[in-house]
């Protein structure tokens, strides 16, 4: 009887586990196909003669990224405070300085910039993507679009995707910009290094690498959340009771994603 | 074969009959809507259940346009326009039970949905031009600058008629627009769509889960599919 129990149970984990696969695989396999659909649209460029979707790309960025922007440069303030202080009493215990450009360069501009502002974008425009294409697909509007020819890809995947893009990237230069600043004023106020050698030890590492890494994290990043939040808004279908399942599903898959590429990215720097 | 009115007024004289909206064999789980045409000016009444009337209506959107899985198309001589085209959709128009407006934008936006992804801008200034004329036939004129919102059926029902007389539409395609509409309302959105059907002469071809017929149209074609599930009742899916 135990060992009957015992098979039943396997077979359900070994169901379970099946079925998991196929939902990630089938989770992938649309979300590429949204991919292809965006970039064909995007390299294109007919949307950028059609004035009501240069509207829409606009408001998209207005709403993610100028409307972020006051959040971004408090967080850095703070952010940027506290890190470059506790970077510089660290250098100064272990006696080498060169340690604050090292750790600024590869953890605050490299790693926590672009992490804060996807995090920031996220929570903020992500959840409000979800739940405006989700309550489109509850109200049946994603068939008036396509009944007067409107392009789904086009009219809203499009313009949010480049705002997540756009927003991404000047948002993380904004906050890597206000933290190393914030932090180096800082430092030189409460006398643990006077600012010209704080400048002085910053340009000693970094460079061109830190701007390529930059550049990919804060523009890759958002523009993988937002495929995924697109994704799980289109699959509200007629149910509104999907749209708070959806928002969830949303961002914490986001997250993970995010998690995932971080990790992808410090596995491949290892190899080349 | 042509929409013959109430009054007896026949639609569709000395038209175009060149011009023809064809489809495949369409299947879903529920049955199976044979292949057939109309011809501009001509009129086709198809009783089928709600699944099968929106597996119609899905297969003139396709997300991948090819020729090959085209399964609607319009037949224009000697050249095809495929349902997914931005050409197809210019010629036929879609009237769909409440799916005419999007809650976001203004009325005036709605009315001119169709033209929101039109790269010709020349096309754009003569619908624009043409806006408050036909907003006035609908009876929208006064609510041209309001945020559409929630709104009846009826007023999801005269925003697509309004995209049909903007793009002047070769074909409309309707699907049950009639069901919900108070008699008064059902009266009053009777007179325009007579009016834009005297007026454009378009194909029409209705779509409905009951055998009646729609607006008092009597239309010559007719069909009937079987569907192998009960629930063939307008609402119920």
């Amino acid at each position: 009887m135990i060992r009957v129990l015992n098979i039943s149970h396997i077979n359900q984990l070994a169901e379970r586990l099946g079925a998991s696969v196929f939902d990630v695989w089938h989770a992938m396999v649309r979300q590429l196909t949204n991919v292809l659909l965006v970039f064909r649209v995007l390299l294109g460029f007919q949307w950028l003669s059609k004035p009501a979707v240069v509207q829409v790309v606009v408001k998209q960025i207005y709403f993610s990224g100028i409307m972020n922007l006051m959040w971004v440069v408090i967080l850095a303030m703070s952010v940027g405070a506290l890190m470059v202080y506790s970077l510089v009493t660290f250098a100064r215990q272990v006696g080498d300085m060169s340690w604050v450009s090292v750790m600024i360069h590869s953890l605050l501009i490299q790693e926590v910039a672009p992490f804060i502002v996807v995090l920031l974008l996220l929570t903020r425009s992500g959840v409000a993507i979800v739940t405006e294409i989700g309550s489109m697909h509850v109200r049946g509007e994603h068939m008036t679009l396509q009944s007067v020819g409107a392009s789904i890809e086009e009219f809203l995947f499009l313009p949010r995707l480049i705002a997540f893009a756009l927003s991404g990237l000047i948002l993380t230069l904004v906050f890597a910009s206000v933290s190393v600043w914030v932090g180096g004023v800082i430092v030189s106020l409460s006398k643990l290094m006077p600012l010209s050698e704080y400048l002085f030890q910053l340009n000693q590492y970094g460079g061109l690498a830190t701007l390529f890494v930059v550049l990919i994290k804060s523009t890759v990043y958002p523009m993988v959340t937002c495929i995924i939040l697109l994704d799980q808004g289109s699959r509200v279908g007629i149910d509104p009771n999907q749209l708070p399942v959806r928002t969830t599903t949303g961002v914490y898959s986001s997250l993970v994603a995010v998690f995932f590429l971080e990790v992808t990215w410090i596995v491949a720097g290892l190899f080349v | 074969m042509m929409v013959q009115l109430e009054s007896g007024v026949k639609a569709g004289s000395a038209l175009n009959t060149s011009v023809h909206l064809c489809w495949r064999d369409i299947e879903n789980e529920s049955g199976e809507i044979p292949a057939g045409y109309i011809a501009q000016g001509e009129g086709m009444h198809i009783t089928l259940n709600y699944p099968m009337q929106f597996a119609f209506v899905n297969s003139c959107f396709p997300r991948f346009v090819t020729r090959e899985g085209a399964k609607v198309w319009l037949q224009k001589q000697d050249q095809q326009l495929f349902a997914g085209e931005c050409e197809f959709t210019q010629h036929v128009a879609f009237v769909l039970r409440h799916k005419g407006l999007m809650a976001n934008l203004s009325m005036r936006e709605n009315l001119m949905l169709p033209f929101a992804c039109e790269a010709d801008q020349q096309k754009v200034a003569m619908a624009k031009e043409k806006l408050p004329q036909v907003a006035e036939f609908l009876g929208l004129e006064k609510q041209l600058e309001r945020q559409a919102g929630e709104r009846s059926p009826y007023t999801h029902a005269l925003v697509s008629l309004g995209h049909c007389l903007l793009k002047q539409a070769s074909f409309m395609v309707v699907q049950e627009v009639d069901f919900g509409l108070s008699s008064e309302r059902l009266q009053l959105f009777r007179d325009k769509l007579l009016q834009v059907i005297q007026g454009l002469q378009p194909g029409i071809l209705y779509l409905s889960a009951s055998n009646e017929n729609p607006f008092g149209l009597q239309f010559e074609k007719h069909w009937t599919v079987d569907s192998d599930q009960t629930d063939g009742v307008s609402g119920i899916w």
